[in-house]
């Protein structure tokens, strides 16, 4: 599959939320992990399915399977066995660029670290994906602005980020997440280096972009936070023990 | 103590820990302390002492002998030479050393040989003693050719006769006269002219039998070349006002011969007239070079230790917490790389001893049988400087990333790195700073060979004025014992034959070769009708040519006419000036026609020559006439042949010719005057091929400089590129980062370079040959090898780059 099937053209079976087709289908995933011919089970046989505008919390103790699960979600490792589809295309067995630029288009990432690139100011970290896009700087400025004011981070564009605090800075982190219009947002234990307070605050904007329209998946070992979104998939040693709707 | 030693053994143990840093590092530093003891050794045995067997080298100083309105060293006659001796008081002695040579026969062959005509105080005065038999007595300096005895030198004695205890007494022809040896010169003496090693000396009673014509008595004849010792105590000042003094009674009692004559002193790395002059620019623009090279490899190591102490941040942190100060520790890091430097002075050390000959590689001999001899010399002050070079260069690599590891932050660094910003720039800054330096550094030395090489091939592009097919050859009539009369009529069947051989066009007599090593004959003139200024001495160099000497050299007749075969003894003497003596002394005049006087004789003028190089192509246009070689016949000369065939072509037939008229003469071998030109630029070849060589290892160095920041950076910036391909950034991306960042320090360093470039290359001046010292090709070049060198250097880490896993890369925090 050309992956500007996937980025340039709309799939028509995904309709909205509640469409037949869900945005990201994964059908019997499994990843195994070789070191020294020890063969690990990072995930087994994974089945799930992930619908336009949902907020869904991946959770479970260290070392079930979460990042991993998260890593190929965001097309940053391919699964060993199984399918993925996203936006009803097969994306497991892409190219290195094709999976770079769907990656760009289509999903954004939030990480537990923030990483934002200590030489670059707020506004060109936030800019940072959409380089990759070749848009036109008239463009990456419209789309820029708009994110950092809906992270309440506008008047900082200037900034280094090494000049803010953790909770400004994941909120900038955010920004660079939500700029490209992603279909998903990934976030990655995204309060993990946060005091309770930034933490909550930060809770607190992944839920207003959901009623925004903005489909998430939240991997956490918080049980606090991850009862924040819609759903919430339990894992265990690489296979999902739990999926339930909140009530 | 106690500490320094724990400091030592502590650094010992870093070394063995990281091998790769340690060999990477010492390799760098043994390049750049290596070849600064090496160059250092060349300028300490060729020009601040290159006499090492003589005492007192301090108090030796070259006579530099000067006419006012000429340019450079004008040499002195004898009588003069002896009026200095005698009238001054500063001076311990005064010693006569001109250079001269023979053919000694060897087996079947004959080879030249040099050696020099010297004052009979020459050994004693030099605090030489011979190691067989004795030096002169001071009766062997007087009377014209009266004691034909010589002193061999150490490898004559032991290469001709085998060593011989007894050599003493027995006899060898030099230039037909047999000399009875009386001494064997010290294996290390080599005699007193830089750049060759003598193998006889004579007294100076022998000039006439190594010399045109009887000059012991005649003022006029400037041929002395030679030193002077002062008195211990005296200033060269003070010196140089004494013999000023002499020079101005001179000048009033022999206005004829010495006005505008003075004599001055010059240190012997100044020698007027040996090979000191051309070595001293070279050697100075080679010091510069290998300066620049270790200024490099400081950078490099410092580089190198930059990232190793990011590598021991933890180290440091725990050593500060637990007390050590900072000193202490900036103490340590010091004495790591004083211990690098150390064994890297070592390597240098042994690396000059490997080098000290290498310059002999680059310098032609004349002829087979001289040696010449250009030693580097590895004594005290040598392994001193080095040691100080060894010491400064861990200054300068040592002490920054010393204090910038001493700068830990103590609190912040013994927190988990809970840090959400990926690698800052500040770590980085110093070391791109580093890289910057060599690649500016290195462009400067680019551009600098740049220059060289252009310069080089100009030269051997231009032409001196003459024709280089021409093949010279002859054969030694002096040795065979020919004397004038037997010598002309020798030379007179010669040409007839020769011009008769297949494929020669035209062939003459000249008493030297062009560009030859021999010294034109000069004489005080007097031009009818010219006006004299009151301190003007007219002087001029000539050289005695045969007929169709123009003709077979190929130098335009400008005026007048070629001299001819009837222009002989019996003839009115006759003389061709060239241009630039038509113009300053006949300025709107037609000179032809036109009469000067030389030694007591009037030449009159048939004909006006274009001017051509004489002794080298550097040379300025100066004044220069010719006279006919059958109106001053002279046993020794050069036969020049225009001919279409190659020098080895034409060897059986020349051969034949010779042993037609002469059974046991042979003629010398035949060889194109191109071949002696070329030698002639060895100045600029050697300084082009050493500037070449260290502005290769610069290059390298800096290349590895390069890459060792991409790399170091790639790899700092591992979470960085991670993150890059997370967003969405592909393979053309990261390629185009790292690029981008390594052209960056290149394009920096390069305008940093150009602008040192411009400022440094002017001191070349000397050394180039019709290229301005900003010539943009050279500029341009520069540029072009080295934006390549830093794509090259580059290529590896930004491949690397590509080859991370983003979800490694994340995980590392």
């Amino acid at each position: 599959m050309n992956s500007n099937e996937l980025t340039e053209t709309q799939p028509t079976n995904v309709v909205n939320g509640n469409g037949v087709h869900p945005l990201i289908r994964l059908a019997g995933v499994t990843k195994v992990f070789l070191t020294d011919e020890v063969e690990t089970h990072a995930l087994s046989g994974i089945h799930l399915d992930i619908r336009e505008g949902e907020y869904i919390s991946i959770a479970g103790p260290s070392g079930c399977g979460k990042t991993t699960l998260l890593s190929i979600l965001g097309l940053l490792d391919t699964p060993s066995e199984g399918s993925y589809a996203l936006k009803g295309h097969e994306v497991a067995n892409l190219s290195f660029a094709d999976r770079a630029r769907v990656r760009n288009r289509e999903i954004g990432f939030i990480f537990q670290s923030f990483n934002l690139i200590g030489d670059l100011s707020v506004f060109e970290n936030v800019e940072l994906p959409l380089t990759y896009r070749g848009m036109s700087a008239g463009d990456r400025k419209a789309l820029v602005t708009e994110a950092l004011e809906r992270v309440g981070m506008a008047h900082r564009g200037k900034h280094l980020p090494s000049q803010l605090s953790g909770g400004q800075q994941q909120r900038v982190a955010v920004a660079r997440a939500l700029a490209g219009r992603p279909a998903i947002l990934l976030a990655d234990e995204p309060t993990g280096n946060l005091d309770s307070r930034n933490g909550e605050a930060v809770m607190q904007l992944l839920r207003e972009l959901h009623q925004g329209g903005a489909t998430i998946c939240m991997v956490t070992h918080d049980e606090r936070f991850a009862q924040h979104a819609d759903r919430t998939v339990h894992l265990f040693d690489g296979q999902i023990v739990e999926d339930r709707m909140a009530a | 103590m106690q500490t320094f030693l724990q400091d030592l053994r502590f650094g010992f143990r870093m070394l063995r820990r990281s091998p790769g840093f340690s060999v990477l590092a010492i390799l760098c530093l043994t390049l750049g302390i290596g070849t600064n003891a090496a160059v250092l050794s060349w300028i300490e045995g060729i020009l601040i002492r290159p006499y090492p067997l003589v005492v007192h080298q301090d108090r030796m100083f070259a006579l530099n002998a000067t006419t006012r309105g000429e340019n450079g060293f004008t040499g002195l006659a004898y009588p003069e030479f002896l009026d200095y001796e005698k009238n001054s008081t500063l001076f311990e002695s005064f010693i006569v050393d001109r250079i001269t040579g023979t053919t000694l026969s060897v087996g079947d062959r004959a080879e030249r040989a040099s050696g020099a005509i010297v004052s009979a105080n020459y050994f004693d005065a030099l605090g030489v003693k011979p190691i067989l038999g004795r030096g002169f007595g001071p009766d062997e300096g007087e009377g014209r050719n009266a004691h034909p005895v010589t002193v061999i030198g150490y490898r004559t004695w032991k290469d001709r006769y085998g060593g011989d205890p007894n050599i003493i007494g027995r006899t060898q022809y030099l230039n037909g006269v047999q000399h009875t040896i009386i001494g064997v010169a010290p294996e290390e003496f080599h005699g007193t002219f830089i750049g060759y090693s003598f193998s006889f000396w004579v007294p100076v009673s022998m000039q006439e039998t190594f010399d045109t014509g009887y000059k012991l008595e005649d003022r006029g004849a400037r041929w002395i070349e030679g030193y002077a010792f002062l008195k211990p105590g005296v200033t060269r000042q003070q010196a140089d006002a004494e013999l000023h003094a002499i020079s101005q009674r001179l000048e009033k009692d022999y206005p004829e011969t010495n006005r505008g004559h003075d004599l001055s002193l010059s240190p012997l790395w100044r020698t007027p007239f040996n090979q000191a002059g051309n070595m001293t620019s070279t050697l100075t623009i080679t010091m510069a070079v290998v300066f620049f090279v270790l200024l490099i490899a400081c950078a490099n190591v410092s580089n190198l230790l930059l990232a190793r102490s990011l590598l021991r941040r933890h180290e440091m942190t725990m050593r500060l917490a637990l007390g050590a100060g900072r000193r202490r520790l900036i103490k340590q890091l010091f004495t790591e790389g004083l211990i690098l430097s150390l064994i890297a002075a070592v390597g240098g050390i042994a690396v000059a001893y490997w080098c000290r000959n290498a310059l002999v590689l680059s310098f032609p001999s004349p002829a087979a049988g001289i040696v010449i001899d250009l030693p580097g010399r590895i004594d005290w002050r040598v392994l001193v400087a080095s040691v100080a070079v060894c010491v400064g260069a861990t200054m300068l690599f040592a002490l920054m990333p010393a204090i910038h590891a001493s700068h830990v932050d103590l609190s912040g660094a013994l927190k988990t790195d809970g840090g959400g910003v990926v690698a800052g720039s500040s770590r980085s800054r110093l070391r791109s700073a580093l890289v910057l330096v060599q690649v500016a550094l290195s462009f400067v030395l680019l551009a600098g060979t740049g220059l060289l090489l252009q310069s080089l091939q100009r030269m051997q592009n231009t032409s001196p004025g003459f024709s280089t097919d021409v093949i010279v050859s002859g054969a030694d009539l002096v040795s065979a014992g020919y004397n004038l009369e037997r010598a002309k009529a020798f030379d007179t069947q010669l040409l007839d034959r020769v011009r008769e051989i297949p494929g020669v066009e035209s062939v003459t007599l000249s008493r030297l070769q062009p560009f030859s090593y021999g010294v034109f004959s000069t004489a005080p003139l007097t031009i009818d009708g010219y006006q004299t200024a009151p301190d003007e001495q007219l002087n001029s160099s000539y050289l005695e040519v045969g007929e169709d000497y123009f003709k077979t050299l190929g130098v335009p007749i400008v005026a007048g006419r070629e001299f001819q075969r009837t222009d002989d003894e019996n003839a009115v003497p006759v003389a061709i000036i060239n241009e630039t003596m038509a113009a300053k002394y006949w300025p709107r005049k037609d000179p032809i026609g036109q009469r000067l006087k030389v030694k007591d004789r009037w030449l009159q003028i048939v004909g006006v020559a274009k001017n051509v190089k004489y002794e080298n192509k550097l040379e300025l246009p100066r004044t220069f006439f010719y006279v006919p070689m059958r109106q001053n016949f002279l046993v020794s000369n050069a036969l020049l042949i225009r001919t279409r065939e190659t020098p080895g072509a034409i060897r059986a037939a020349l051969a034949r010719e010779v042993h037609a008229l002469d059974p046991n003469l042979a003629p010398t071998a035949p060889f194109r005057v191109q071949e002696q030109v070329d030698r002639k630029g060895y100045t600029q070849r050697l300084a082009a091929t050493l500037v070449a060589i260290f502005g290769a290892i610069a290059l390298f160095l800096a290349g590895i400089g390069l890459y060792a920041v991409m790399s170091y950076s790639v790899s700092q910036s591992t979470r960085e590129l991670g993150l890059r391909m997370a967003l969405g950034a592909n393979t053309r991306d990261l390629l185009r980062l790292v690029f981008l960042h390594g052209l960056q320090l290149t394009v920096a360093g390069i305008v940093f370079g150009g602008i040192a470039a411009l400022i440094l290359t002017r001191l070349m001046g000397n050394l180039l040959y019709k290229v301005s010292p900003h010539d943009p090709l050279a500029f341009g070049s520069a540029l072009v090898v080295i934006t390549i060198a830093s794509l090259a250097a580059c290529f590896l880490p930004a491949w690397r780059a590509t080859r991370i896993d983003p979800v490694q890369a994340l995980r590392e925090q």
